[in-house]
């Protein structure tokens, strides 16, 4: 069944799109939660909550990429849940590490137009950086925050040095934040 | 706080530059491994006994794993206590002193100084620590030292206030400040507790530890961490001038 099919059977409100949904994407699904949240329990309630979710949104929604609308939306929820699960531990908790890094992208205060709180406008900027970049580093920034994986698994699943994946991090940080300067972005 | 809005920025991208992203390597590992494998077990064959006693001996001290959750170090992950293999020096062609590091940030002190007035974090008079300390890592795939990564601490009178990360390779010396998080205190008290100790800062797997002379282990907030107390002279293996780092008394 397709995307399309799925999202008629939400608008018909069938409860099989909840089924078919499972069926096609629950495996990824479930994937990407316990990437996050690095604990099958909580990976598990957050892919129900996101079906829950779904059910509620679609209609009015009706996305015409449901892997991509329900997958922003699973990535929200699994950092909702993992901010509520936050302890006070640095490397204990693989959110506040991820903070930590992307702070240093922030652009230095600056005369400028457009906020950060824009989050549209800082979104799109986004998108063009990580296209600008060659493929792999875009893809190590992107498995490690998008995906939040640990610098470890991106290392072992490029079959490359931790000291490789942390300096690649390291250097696209620093050009994104060039990137946000030159864009006017401002703190 | 601003890294979050960047982090949220991330989450709206472009579905195809997420599905890009999680299109495995290409190349199938398992099976260049199956393939030396085989090749191993034609060699045993063919050369007898001295490999087949030194696949023995590899087989008998393959690093055990345990799970450190309960422990606080991490998020139910497994890591592994392997001391069966010395410490791998990695980035030595680029390997960073403590000369090297110092006279780094401190030259860009009043840089880094308005760097982090203009996040928020108060700072009269930025000082830079003239020791810093590599990094360690306990993993699956053995135990490093990254002689081209070091840590200094970067005080404000007797306050902890950053934490400057150096890289170093072929272009130049890399930095990276951590700071605003709320263990600072935490970690700074620790640090003034154990003042002239020879400390070390341990990675296992992916989280931080303080390891003392005595083999007590420390979060970075100051909590004890009980992973590594397990009677084994943890800090004598990985100890070595060059890895330690002596935090300073401060009043």
């Amino acid at each position: 069944m397709n995307d399309e099919e799925i999202v008629a059977l939400f608008w018909g409100r069938s409860e099989r799109a909840i089924e078919e949904t499972e069926r096609v994407y629950g495996r990824y699904f479930r994937s990407v939660a316990r990437g996050i949240l690095g604990d099958d329990g909580d990976a598990e309630e957050t892919v129900n909550d996101l079906y829950l979710k779904a059910w509620n949104q679609i209609p009015p929604e009706r996305p015409n990429c449901l892997k991509a609308f329900l997958g922003r939306m699973l990535r929200q929820l699994s950092l909702n849940r993992l901010e509520r699960n936050m302890a006070q531990k640095r490397g204990a908790n693989r959110l506040t590490a991820v903070l930590d890094e992307l702070e240093e992208c922030v652009p230095a205060a600056a005369e400028g137009s457009l906020s950060m709180a824009d989050s549209v406008a800082l979104r799109d900027a986004m998108n063009r950086f990580l296209r600008s970049l060659p493929a792999e580093p875009r893809r190590v920034f992107i498995r490690r925050y998008w995906h939040m994986k640990a610098v470890s698994d991106i290392a072992a699943e490029l079959s490359a040095s931790e000291s490789k994946i942390k300096s690649m991090l390291m250097r696209t940080r620093g050009k994104l934040k060039t990137y946000l300067e030159q864009e006017g972005f401002i703190v | 706080m601003n890294g979050k809005r960047i982090l949220d920025a991330v989450g709206g991208i472009d579905y195809d530059l997420i599905e890009d992203a999680e299109r495995p390597r290409r190349g199938n590992r398992p099976a260049r491994l199956a393939k030396w494998g085989a090749l191993a077990a034609c060699l045993m064959v063919l050369l007898g006994s001295a490999v087949t006693a030194a696949v023995l001996r590899r087989a008998r001290s393959e690093p055990k794993a345990r799970d450190m959750s309960g422990d606080g170090a991490g998020d139910g992950a497994v890591y592994t206590v392997n001391l069966t293999a010395a410490c791998v020096r990695t980035g030595t062609e680029w390997k960073l002193t403590d000369e090297a590091g110092y006279a780094y940030l401190s030259e860009r002190v009043v840089v880094l100084t308005s760097a982090l007035r203009a996040s928020g974090v108060p700072v009269e008079t930025l000082s830079v620590s003239p020791r810093g300390y590599a990094h360690i890592r306990m993993g699956a795939d053995g135990n490093t030292i990254s002689e081209n990564w070091r840590d200094f601490l970067l005080y404000d009178g007797n306050r902890l206030v950053a934490i400057a990360t150096l890289y170093r390779d072929e272009t130049g010396i890399f930095d990276s400040l951590a700071f605003g998080a709320p263990w600072f205190s935490d970690y700074a008290d620790l640090l003034k507790a154990h003042a002239g100790e020879e400390l070390i800062y341990l990675y296992i797997g992916d989280a931080e530890t303080i390891l003392t002379p005595e083999n007590d282990a420390y979060t970075l907030a100051g909590t004890p961490f009980s992973g590594l107390a397990d009677g084994t002279d943890y800090y004598s293996f990985f100890r070595n001038e060059e890895v330690v780092f002596i935090p300073a008394i401060v009043p």
